[in-house]
């Protein structure tokens, strides 16, 4: 009934977020790395601000493969450099890739997916085709090309990742603007006079947003993996320490007993992973108003 | 009365779906008028063309329905040769419309007060919008606290209220009623009936009143159209209709409405 005070759908999501021990854990995670990220960014401004090179790049090859202990906590790397701040610096790499792929997929999966739904038609017919043109194509010869067309680095990784990933979200999008557009509040809107645009964006968006916070949550750790292996494969990130570089650096060494860098690396990549993917299945329950409870 | 009373004329319209074989007339040369400050009512079982009907007097049927003819005369201007921008600007502004169910017609995401500010937002400028949500749902009944509410936290009146308090925002001509109490409660389809027929006196408002209910038209319309399967079979003033009916149709809708009390011979 009634209650004096409004509680949104977003403040209803928190609450139900915020009963899931698991979910809580690692949202904590999540923040953890985040805030590694940043970290590692302003270290990273810094040595470039001083126009020196940073620490984490200067070979010291009399350190070479120092096992952890207490100067070097993960132990260093076959050129002696410190493994902790490069792989802090991995986390910075990561984001970036998680972020801006994100910044260019979801755009264009939500506007497409959006005017697809909405304008059936043509319209539809045009957007369906190219979404499947684009999924027909094996996904990481896809951004292999993109990557070698761009050149090597990270605006390839880029590109190549945020071009080819709004496929899923597009289709998932269509879908529900499809499922919201017969339903009586859009009708509601349009009896008021409301043009396409602002019915689209401002009525039926924020109704599917979820489906747009969860699919980030789902494709970062996504873009940060394929980001891994571009760079693994040697046509990603070049000079900069990715965990890529560093995991196909410790492959050298590992069956001589160097374990330290590739098994941090990995663990680095696996909790953030898995973070992600966890707080992204219960951001989906916490949000969908169905499960009310 | 002259025809120039008339803020709605709808001349031999038709809607169709289809073609071919599959040609259905969902709308089949309908000829209505509304008077201003009047209340009308398109009774029809589901399925008779009343809500098409209704929805094509802004040209909001569906998107696969085709005007076959006639027009759709508002205050003068052809409904049906309007550019989409000209439409726009009437729906809302000039003709409003409540739907059936007030639970699916507010959007969930946002508060009372956005959405039926939302409403003014389009079609005036310079009013101070705070006020005027107060002084709407004042006129519909709902107290002012309610603005800060989303429309899961109100019942199904309090929603169609809101819905009222929405299409009544910029002071429109013509308020298109399409079952607006079908998904409520009795009493409470009791309370928005009084307050419809409040607002039709009190603000000068011309109702369209679509409905299955025979029990709603007496109590609220001053003239009836009964449609079935996409004509109209039968137009009147309501008393004469209710206490004279001469299409057998009307006779089977009017019988169809449920009583307390048992039927005397007589009366069957």
């Amino acid at each position: 009934m009634e209650t004096e005070k409004g509680q949104s759908l977003w403040g209803d999501a928190w609450r139900r977020l915020k009963k899931n021990r698991l979910a809580m854990a690692c949202l904590g995670m999540v923040v953890f790395f985040t805030l590694l990220a940043l970290y590692g960014e302003g270290v990273h401004q810094y040595w470039k601000w001083k126009d020196a090179t940073p620490p984490f790049q200067l070979a010291d090859l009399g350190k070479a493969y120092t096992a952890p202990g207490l100067h070097h906590w993960m132990g260093t790397d076959g050129l002696g450099r410190d493994v902790m701040s490069r792989l802090v610096q991995g986390a910075r790499i990561a984001y970036k890739v998680g972020i801006v792929t994100s910044l260019i997929a979801i755009p264009i999966g939500v506007f497409f997916g959006c005017i697809a739904g909405y304008f059936g038609g043509r319209t539809d017919d045009f957007v369906v085709w190219l979404y499947s043109t684009f999924a027909s194509m094996p996904g990481l010869l896809f951004i292999l090309a993109i990557a070698m067309l761009v050149g090597k680095g990270l605006l390839g990784i880029y590109l190549g990742i945020g071009l080819t990933t709004w496929v899923g979200l597009c289709r998932l999008v269509r879908g529900e603007v499809i499922k919201h557009k017969e339903q009586t509040y859009v009708q509601a809107a349009k009896a008021l006079g409301l043009g396409p645009a602002r019915i689209i964006f401002l009525h039926i968006l924020p109704n599917i947003m979820h489906v747009v916070i969860v699919t980030f949550t789902l494709r970062f750790p996504a873009a940060v993996g394929t980001e891994v292996f571009m760079s693994f494969l040697g046509i990603g990130v070049q000079d900069e320490p990715s965990w890529g570089l560093m995991i196909n650096n410790a492959r050298m060494r590992l069956w001589q007993g160097m374990w330290w860098e590739m098994t941090f690396v990995t663990l680095a990549v696996f909790l953030l992973v898995l973070a992600f993917n966890l707080l992204g299945d219960a951001l989906r329950d916490a949000l969908d108003p169905r499960l009310n409870d | 009365m002259t025809s120039n009373d008339n803020i709605l004329a709808v001349e031999d319209l038709g809607v169709h779906f289809g073609s071919g074989d599959g040609l259905v007339k969902a709308v089949d040369e309908v000829s209505f008028t509304v008077r201003r400050g009047e209340t009308v009512a398109l009774v029809g079982e589901s399925g008779s063309g009343k809500s098409i009907s209704a929805l094509s007097l802004t040209k909001l049927a569906p998107r696969a329905a085709r005007y076959a003819g006639g027009r759709i005369l508002f205050e003068g201007r052809d409904m049906l040769a309007l550019s989409d921008a000209e439409l726009r600007r009437i729906r809302g502004s000039r003709i409003s419309y409540i739907f059936q169910e007030p639970m699916a017609s507010l959007n969930p995401v946002f508060t009372i007060q956005w959405q039926i500010e939302e409403a003014i937002r389009l079609h005036q400028r310079g009013v101070d919008r705070k006020r005027e949500v107060a002084r709407l749902l004042g006129l519909v009944h709902l107290p002012e606290r309610l603005a800060r509410a989303y429309p899961h936290e109100m019942s199904g009146g309090q929603l169609q209220r809101c819905m009222i308090a929405m299409a009544l925002a910029c002071s429109p001509d013509l308020l298109v009623a399409d079952e607006p109490t079908t998904a409520l409660d009795v009493t409470v389809q009791r309370e928005i009936l009084n307050l419809l027929a409040e607002l039709g006196r009190n603000v000068g408002l011309s109702i369209l009143m679509i409905t299955h209910n025979f029990g709603i038209v007496a109590d609220l319309a001053d003239r009836v159209y009964v449609m079935q399967k996409g004509r109209i079979v039968e137009e009147g003033e309501t008393r004469q209709v209710l206490y004279d009916p001469r299409a057998e149709y009307t006779r089977q809708l009017m019988a169809a409405v449920p009583r307390l009390h048992p039927r005397t011979e007589e009366e069957q």
